[in-house]
C-alpha cells in the first residue's frame, strides 16, 4: 500500500490490512465456508516486495481450504506479476485462474474471469458459457458494473451479467465498498464484497468481507456482511460561525472512541475568534498526540473581522498596528491568508509569554 | 562622550606641550583674545577624535609650528559608557595612535595605529573617514554637537547619524514592553533568517532548511524508485511482447509447414505432367509438319485444276463478246463526228463575237486615253501657273530687304537706349531762356551753337550749352550760366557709340525708323507665308513625287494609245464609237451565239464521251483476251509439272486425312495434359523454395523471441524481487510526511518573516514620524529665545531647517526672512535639541567656538539660561574671546588660555604628559 500522505503512519495502515485478511480467514474458518473467492486486486501492483506475496500466500493458506483467487487490474497476469512468484504454486489449496476455464468445485462449476492486462473495454464475463447441466453456477468477476461512476469503464460488466450467463451468484472485485445487484426477480445475484480494509477517507461502505450462502442451485443466494476493518477513517468538516464552535468541534473530537484506531480529517472553515486561538492550538494537539494519524486543514477559516479584542493587550503603537495589517490581510482572500493568519497566532502567542 | 581633557604638543602656534583641564562635565568656557589659538583647540579635538593618524596633505601640514621640524601631538582624555578613555596621536612625522583604556587607577592599552582610530572614531560615526582630514559632513555625531567657528548652520546630516537621532526619538515612542516584544519578534526571526532574510545555514539552520534537503535526498530516492517501477513494468511488458512474437512465429511457422508439405506433393505432380507435356508437344509439332506439308500439295494441285478450267471458261465468253463491242465503237465513233462537224459549224460565228468583244475594250480605251489627258493638261497648267507664280513671289521677297525679328529687336534696343541718352543728354544741357524787351543783339560766348544773335522785342530764344553757356547782352549784362562738366561727355559720347551702331544695324534696310522696319518685317512676313502656300499647293498638285515632265511623258503616252488604236481602226479617226455603246453590242451578239453553240456543244460532248467509252471496252476486251489465253498456257504448264512430280491426288487425299487424324489424338492429348498442368497458379517448385525460405525465418524468430524472452524474464525477476512498487510507496511515504513537515515549518518561517516585516514596516514609519517631536523641541526652544512671534519651526526628513511659521501667517517663511541674530540662535537651538535628543542614553560634548556673536545680550542671556539647563544632559565646551558674555554662567568652569600658555612656557617640559606612542 503505498498512501504516501499518511507518511509514516502508511506502515501501520499496510500492516492492518494484512490483519484484516487474517479476520477474513478466521471468518471464514469460523464459518466453515466451503472456498473462499478472491475477486482480484489482492495487491496494488505487481512490483510490490516478495516477501508481501509470500504473507498474503500464507494467510490464504491458513484458511485450511481451497481459496479461489483471480488476478485484478492492479496485479494482472502478466510477466512478472506477483502470480509467478512460487509462494501460489507451494500451496495445493491456492488456485489462482488465469484461465477463462470453468472449475468444477462439488457439484458445481466455478466461471473464473481473470484479468490479464492492465484495462480493457471487453466484458469479462462474456465467455461464459451458457448452463447445460444441474448443479451451482458461481462467477468470479473483477470489473465495473455499469452505472458505477467512472471516467472510462474499465472491464464493463452488465449490470444483469448473472442473469445472463445463468449464475447462481456472481462475486465482484474493483470496487472498494460493499454494492449489490438485484436480477430481474429482485433477487440479489451479484455483489462487490468492498475491500476488507478501508484503503482512503470517503470510502462509503468498506472494510467487510461477504459470507454468501447459496443452498442448491437456482436458489436465492444470502449474503452476511461481516466486519473486518481494523481501522476507522474519520472525516470532519465544521464550518464555524459561533465563537464557542471550535470548541464543541474540539469536545466532540475528544469523545472519539478507539482514537489509536482512527484517521482523521478535520477541514475548518469559517471564522476564527480570537479566544478559539488556543482551541485550534489544543486540536493540533490531540491530533498528534492521541490519534493514530490527523490532518488539520485550515486554510478555509479566517479571522473575525471584527474580533480584535486581544489588540488591546498588546503595546500601543507599533506592535497593534502590525497586528491590525496581518488581520487586514488574512481578510482579502488571497493565498497569503493563512501565512498573514499563521504570524498573527505568533504574535499572539507571543504575546501571551510575554504577559506572563 | 565627554571630554576630561586636551593636550596638544607642537600644534601651530603651539610650541611645547599645552594641557587644558580637567573639564567639567556641565559647562566648560576657554577664553582668549583672537589669534591665540582657540580655533587649533577645536580642530586638535576633532583631529583627534576623528582623524586618522596617518593623515596627511598641506592642511595637516600647517598643524606643524611654522619654520619647526616638529612633528603636532595631542590627546584627549575622554568618558563614554561608564569608561574612562584616553586617545594619543602623532602626526606627519613617525605618525602614531594608541587608544587606552583606564583599569583601576591607570590606562591601559586597549588599541594602537589604525583600530585606535576606528575605535575612537566610532564615538562618533560608523562610517569610516574620507581621504585628508575629515570634513564637516563625515565627523557623524560630531556634525551636530560640534558648532564650529561662526554658528556655521547645520549641513546635510550623515546617514547615520540622522538614524541615530531617528532611533533614539522612536525609542521615545515604543514603551518598554514593545520593545522585549519587539525583541522576542526580532529573535524568532533570527532563529530562522540571516540578517540578509535569507534562510541560515549551516550549524544554526532551522529545522526547516534540514527538512528541505532532507526532501530534496528522498525525492532522489523516490525518482529512483519510480524510475525502477516503470523499468519494471517495461520489462514486463517487453516480456510479452516477446511472447507473443514467439507465438506469432511458431504458429506461423506451423502454417508455413504445412503449406509446405502439401506444396511439395503438388510438385512432384507438376513435375511429372510437364515431362509429359513435353514429349506431347513434339508428336503435335511433328504431325502438324506432316500433314501441311501434303495438305500443301494437294491443295495445290486441285487449285491448278480449278483455275485452269475457270480461265477456259472466260476466254469463251471474251471471244465470245468481240464482235458486238467491235461494233459498238464503230456506230459510237460516226455519231461523234457528226456531232463535231455541226459544232465546227457552228463555231464560226465565235470570231465576231470576239471582234465586238475588241472594239468595244478599245472604244472603252480611247475613252479613258481622252479623259486622261484632259486631266493630264489641267493639272500641268495649274503647275505651270504655281510656279510661275512662286517665283515671281520669291523674286519680291529678294528684292525686299527685310530684318530679320531678331536684328529688329536687337535695333529697337539700339534706337531705345539712344532716344534715352540723347533726353538724359538733353536734360543735362544748361538752358538760358531769353525774352528782351526790346531789340537786342546778343553774343553767344560759349554754348552748343555759339555766336551773334539778334534778338526782336518779345521773341524768345533759347542756348543750351554745357558746361557753361556764356552770353554777352551787349549794353547790358555778360550771362555766364554754368553746370557739372563730368556727365555730359560721357553721354555724348555714349550717343556717339549708340548713334553709330544704330546705323551700323540699320545700314542694310535704308531706314532707321522701327516703325518702317517693322512694315517692312511685316510684308516680309506675308510673302514668305504666300510662297508657303504656293509650295503647299504645287506639292499637291505634283502628290506621289511627279515631275512636271513626267507628267508631259504620261500624256504623250495616252496620246500614243489613242493613235495606235486609230491606226488599226481608221474609220474612228472621223467619230469614235461610245464605250457603252460598244459594250453593249458585244453583250448582245455574245447572247445570242451564247443561245446557238450550246446545245450543239452538248450533243457533241456527249458524243465524244460514248465514243470514247465504246472505243475503250473495246481495247480493254481484247487486252483481256490475251491476258487470259496467256494464264491459261501458263496454268496447263504448271499442271503438267505437278503431276509428274507427285503421287497421284487420290493417293494424296487419303494420306493427308490419316495426318490429320493423328494430329488432333496428339493434340488431345496435349490438351489434357495442359488442362491438368492448368490447376497450378505457380510453378509449385518456386513455391517450395519460397516456403521454405519462410519457414527458416519464422523459426529463427522464434529462436530470437524466446531468447529475448529468456533474458528479459532474468531481468524481470531481478526487478520484482526488488519490490519497486514497495520502495516507491515508501519512498512516497517518506516524501510526503517530509512535504507535510516542510509545509508546515514553511508556514510558521513565513509568518515569523510577515510578522517581522510588518513590524519593521511599522517601526519605520513610526520613526519617520519622529521628526515632529524634534520639531516640537526646537519650536519651544525657539519660542523661548525669541517670544512669541513663532509658532512653529519646520525641520526637514533630515533634520535640517526647513522653515518657519510666524504667528501672524499661516503659510511658512524662509529663513533668509530671519534676523541674522536669530538665524544664528536658531541654528544653534537645531543643534542642541538634536543634541538633547542624542544625550538621552549618554551624556554627549558640545563644543561651541565663539558662537552666539550677533545675539543682543536679552537673548543670549536667555539661551545661556537653556545652555544652564542642558548641561544637566551635556557637556559644553565653549570657546570664546568674550568671557564676559558667560558671565552670568554661575556653573561654568572658565579657562583662561593665554594664562594657561604662559604657565605651561614657564615650566615647560617636553614630553610631561603626551608620551610618544
Amino acid at each position: 500500500m503505498r498512501a504516501p500522505s499518511l507518511g509514516n503512519t502508511a506502515a501501520r495502515v499496510a500492516a492492518e490490512r494484512l490483519e484484516a485478511g487474517r479476520r477474513v480467514v478466521e471468518i471464514a474458518r469460523s464459518r466453515q465456508v466451503d472456498f473462499m473467492l478472491v475477486a482480484g486486486d489482492v495487491f496494488e501492483d505487481n512490483g510490490v516486495g516478495r516477501v508481501l506475496v509470500q504473507q498474503v500466500a500464507d494467510i490464504l493458506t491458513s484458511f485450511g481450504g481451497p481459496v479461489y483467487i483471480i488476478p485484478g487490474n492492479h496485479d494482472p497476469a502478466i510477466p512478472g506479476s506477483v502470480w509467478e512468484h512460487p509462494a501460489w504454486k507451494n500451496s495445493p489449496r491456492l488456485h489462482v485462474l488465469t484461465e477463462e476455464r470453468p472449475i468444477k468445485i462439488g457439484n458445481g462449476l466455478l466461471f473464473p474471469c481473470p484479468v490479464l492486462q492492465k484495462q480493457s473495454f471487453r466484458n469479462p464475463t462474456e465467455w461464459i458459457p451458457e448452463r447445460k447441466s444441474d448443479g451451482f453456477r458461481v462467477g468470479l468477476a473483477h470489473g465495473t458494473v455499469q452505472g458505477v461512476s467512472a471516467e472510462e469503464p474499465d472491464f464493463p460488466i452488465p449490470r444483469d451479467a448473472a442473469e445472463r450467463a445463468e449464475l447462481d451468484y456472481l462475486a465482484l472485485g474493483h470496487w472498494h465498498s460493499f454494492a449489490t445487484y438485484t436480477d430481474s426477480n429482485r433477487s440479489v445475484r451479484m455483489a462487490y464484497s468492498g475491500t476488507p480494509e478501508p484503503t482512503r477517507f470517503g470510502e462509503r461502505d468498506s472494510g467487510h468481507a461477504l459470507v454468501v450462502n447459496l443452498a442448491t442451485s437456482n436458489s436465492t443466494p444470502t449474503l452476511e456482511q461481516v466486519q473486518t476493518a481494523g481501522l476507522e477513517w474519520f472525516t470532519m468538516r465544521k464550518d464555524l460561525r459561533a465563537p464557542s464552535d471550535l470548541k464543541r468541534a474540539r469536545e466532540e473530537l475528544e469523545t472519539l472512541a478507539n482514537p489509536s484506531s482512527k484517521l482523521i480529517d478535520i477541514r475548518l472553515e469559517g471564522i476564527l475568534f480570537a479566544e478559539d486561538r488556543a482551541e485550534l492550538v489544543r486540536i493540533q494537539e490531540l491530533l498528534s498526540a492521541r490519534f493514530l494519524w490527523g490532518r488539520l486543514e485550515t486554510s478555509g477559516l479566517h479571522p473575525s473581522p471584527e474580533d480584535d479584542s486581544w489588540f488591546s493587550e498588546l503595546p500601543l503603537g507599533i506592535l497593534r498596528e502590525a497586528a491590525s495589517r496581518l488581520a487586514s490581510q488574512a481578510q482579502t482572500g488571497g493565498a497569503d491568508d493563512e501565512t498573514a493568519l499563521q504570524a498573527l497566532l505568533e504574535l499572539y502567542a507571543m504575546s501571551k509569554e510575554n504577559s506572563i | 562622550m565627554i571630554a576630561r581633557s586636551i593636550a596638544v604638543d607642537n600644534w601651530r602656534c603651539f610650541v611645547g606641550e599645552l594641557v587644558i583641564g580637567p573639564f567639567e562635565d556641565c559647562i566648560n568656557v576657554i577664553y582668549a583674545p583672537n589669534r591665540t589659538g582657540k580655533s587649533k583647540l577645536f580642530e586638535a579635538f576633532r583631529m583627534a577624535l576623528l582623524d586618522s593618524h596617518t593623515v596627511s596633505g598641506k592642511e595637516v601640514e600647517a598643524v606643524r609650528p611654522w619654520g619647526r621640524e616638529l612633528a603636532p601631538r595631542v590627546c584627549v582624555e575622554f568618558f563614554y559608557n561608564g569608561v574612562d578613555y584616553r586617545i594619543s596621536k602623532q602626526f606627519l612625522d613617525n605618525p602614531s595612535s594608541l587608544l587606552e583604556r583606564r583599569e583601576g587607577k591607570r590606562f591601559v592599552r586597549l588599541a594602537e595605529g589604525k583600530a585606535a582610530d576606528e575605535r575612537t572614531r566610532e564615538l562618533m560615526t560608523a562610517l569610516p573617514p574620507g581621504r585628508g582630514l575629515s570634513k564637516p559632513e563625515n565627523w557623524g555625531l560630531a556634525q551636530i554637537l560640534w558648532v564650529p567657528q561662526g554658528g556655521q548652520p547645520m549641513g546635510p546630516l550623515q546617514a547615520d547619524v540622522a538614524g541615530a537621532i531617528r532611533t533614539e526619538l522612536a525609542a521615545q515612542v515604543v514603551d518598554t514592553h514593545t520593545g522585549s516584544l519587539e525583541e522576542k519578534i526580532k529573535e524568532r526571526y533570527y532563529e530562522i533568517y540571516t540578517p540578509t532574510g535569507k534562510l541560515k545555514t549551516g550549524k544554526g539552520a532551522p529545522p526547516l532548511v534540514h527538512l528541505q534537503e532532507r526532501l530534496r535526498e528522498t525525492e532522489v530516492a523516490l525518482q529512483e524508485a519510480q524510475s525502477r517501477q516503470q523499468q519494471f513494468e517495461e520489462c514486463s511488458r517487453r516480456v510479452e511482447d516477446h511472447q507473443a512474437r514467439r507465438a506469432q512465429a511458431k504458429r506461423d511457422a506451423g502454417e508455413v509447414y504445412k503449406q509446405l508439405d502439401e506444396v511439395r506433393k503438388k510438385a512432384d505432380e507438376y513435375r511429372t505432367l510437364a515431362s509429359e507435356k513435353n514429349t506431347a508437344t513434339e508428336k503435335v509439332t511433328r504431325l502438324e509438319a506432316q500433314y501441311n506439308q501434303v495438305k500443301q500439295r494437294f491443295d495445290l494441285i486441285q487449285k491448278n485444276q480449278s483455275d485452269l478450267q475457270q480461265a477456259a471458261a472466260e476466254l469463251k465468253r471474251i471471244e465470245d463478246e468481240l464482235p458486238l463491242k467491235e461494233k459498238e465503237a464503230e456506230t459510237r465513233q460516226s455519231e461523234y463526228s457528226r456531232a463535231k462537224t455541226k459544232l465546227e459549224d457552228r463555231s464560226q460565228r465565235r470570231a465576231e463575237v470576239d471582234r465586238a468583244r475588241e472594239l468595244s475594250q478599245m472604244a472603252t480605251e480611247m475613252e479613258a486615253c481622252g479623259h486622261e489627258i484632259v486631266r493630264l493638261d489641267r493639272l500641268i497648267d495649274d503647275v505651270r501657273q504655281s510656279e510661275a507664280e512662286l517665283i515671281g513671289l520669291r523674286e519680291q521677297l529678294a528684292s525686299l530687304a527685310a530684318p530679320d525679328t531678331s536684328t529688329l529687336a536687337k535695333i529697337r534696343k539700339a534706337v531705345s537706349a539712344c532716344d534715352e541718352v540723347r533726353i538724359r543728354l538733353e536734360a543735362s544741357l544748361i538752358t538760358l531762356e531769353i525774352t528782351p524787351e526790346q531789340d537786342l543783339e546778343i553774343d553767344v560766348l560759349a554754348a552748343k551753337e555759339p555766336g551773334l544773335r539778334k534778338l526782336s522785342i518779345g521773341e524768345s530764344t533759347t542756348i543750351q550749352g554745357s558746361p557753361e553757356v556764356a552770353v554777352n547782352l551787349r549794353g547790358v549784362a555778360r550771362v555766364r550760366a554754368r553746370g557739372p562738366a563730368g556727365e555730359i561727355e560721357e553721354l555724348r559720347k555714349k550717343d556717339v557709340q549708340l548713334t553709330e551702331k544704330v546705323s551700323h544695324l540699320c545700314a542694310p534696310y535704308g531706314t532707321q525708323d522701327p516703325t518702317q522696319l517693322q512694315h517692312i518685317r511685316n510684308k516680309a512676313n506675308e510673302l514668305e507665308n504666300s510662297i508657303a502656300t504656293v509650295e503647299s499647293r504645287l506639292e499637291t498638285l505634283l502628290s506621289g513625287g511627279r515631275t512636271p515632265e513626267e507628267l508631259i511623258e504620261e500624256r504623250s503616252r495616252q496620246q500614243g494609245i489613242q493613235k495606235s488604236i486609230l491606226e488599226g481602226i481608221p474609220e474612228w479617226r472621223k467619230k469614235v464609237p461610245d464605250a457603252n455603246s460598244a459594250q453593249q453590242e458585244y453583250e448582245r451578239i455574245r447572247e445570242t451565239f451564247v443561245a446557238e453553240i450550246e446545245p450543239v456543244e452538248d450533243a457533241w460532248r456527249k458524243a465524244q464521251e460514248a465514243a470514247m467509252a465504246a472505243s475503250g471496252q473495246l481495247q480493254t476486251h481484247t487486252e483481256r483476251l490475251k491476258q487470259v489465253r496467256e494464264n491459261l498456257a501458263s496454268l496447263e504448264d504448271q499442271l503438267a509439272k505437278l503431276t509428274t512430280e507427285s503421287e497421284p491426288l487420290e493417293k494424296l487425299d487419303e494420306k493427308k486425312r490419316n495426318l490429320a487424324l493423328q494430329y488432333e489424338g496428339a493434340q488431345q492429348t496435349l490438351m489434357n495434359i495442359e488442362e491438368q498442368l492448368s490447376i497450378f497458379d505457380a510453378n509449385p517448385a518456386e513455391i517450395v523454395s519460397r516456403l521454405e525460405k519462410q519457414l527458416t525465418s519464422f523459426e529463427r524468430q522464434e529462436q530470437e523471441a524466446r531468447e529475448s524472452e529468456i533474458a528479459e524474464r532474468a531481468r524481470l525477476e531481478q526487478l520484482s524481487s526488488q519490490g519497486p512498487y514497495t520502495l516507491v510507496g515508501e519512498a512516497e511515504r517518506k516524501v510526503a510526511q517530509l512535504q507535510r513537515d516542510v509545509e508546515v515549518e514553511t508556514l510558521t518561517a513565513d509568518a515569523v518573516s510577515l510578522l517581522y516585516r510588518t513590524v519593521a514596516e511599522c517601526r519605520t514609519e513610526a520613526v519617520a514620524s519622529v521628526v515632529q517631536p524634534a520639531e516640537e523641541s526646537v519650536t519651544q526652544m525657539f519660542r523661548r529665545i525669541t517670544g512669541t512671534g513663532f509658532d512653529r519651526v519646520r525641520l526637514n526628513e533630515q533634520f535640517g531647517l526647513s522653515h518657519v511659521v510666524p504667528s501672524t501667517f499661516t503659510d511658512g517663511v524662509g529663513l533668509e526672512q530671519l534676523s541674522g541674530g536669530e538665524q544664528e540662535q536658531l541654528s544653534l537651538i537645531v543643534r542642541l535639541a538634536l543634541a538633547d535628543v542624542l544625550s538621552r542614553e549618554e551624556r554627549q560634548l558640545v563644543v561651541l567656538d565663539d558662537v552666539l556673536t550677533a545675539s543682543d545680550t536679552g537673548r543670549l542671556i536667555r539661551l545661556l539660561t537653556l545652555l544652564d539647563e542642558l548641561s544637566t544632559r551635556m557637556q559644553f565646551i565653549i570657546l570664546t574671546c568674550h568671557p564676559e558674555r558667560y558671565g552670568s554662567l554661575d556653573s561654568a568652569r572658565l579657562f583662561d588660555l593665554v594664562q594657561i600658555k604662559e604657565a605651561a612656557i614657564a615650566e615647560s617640559t617636553p614630553g610631561d604628559r603626551i608620551g610618544r606612542v
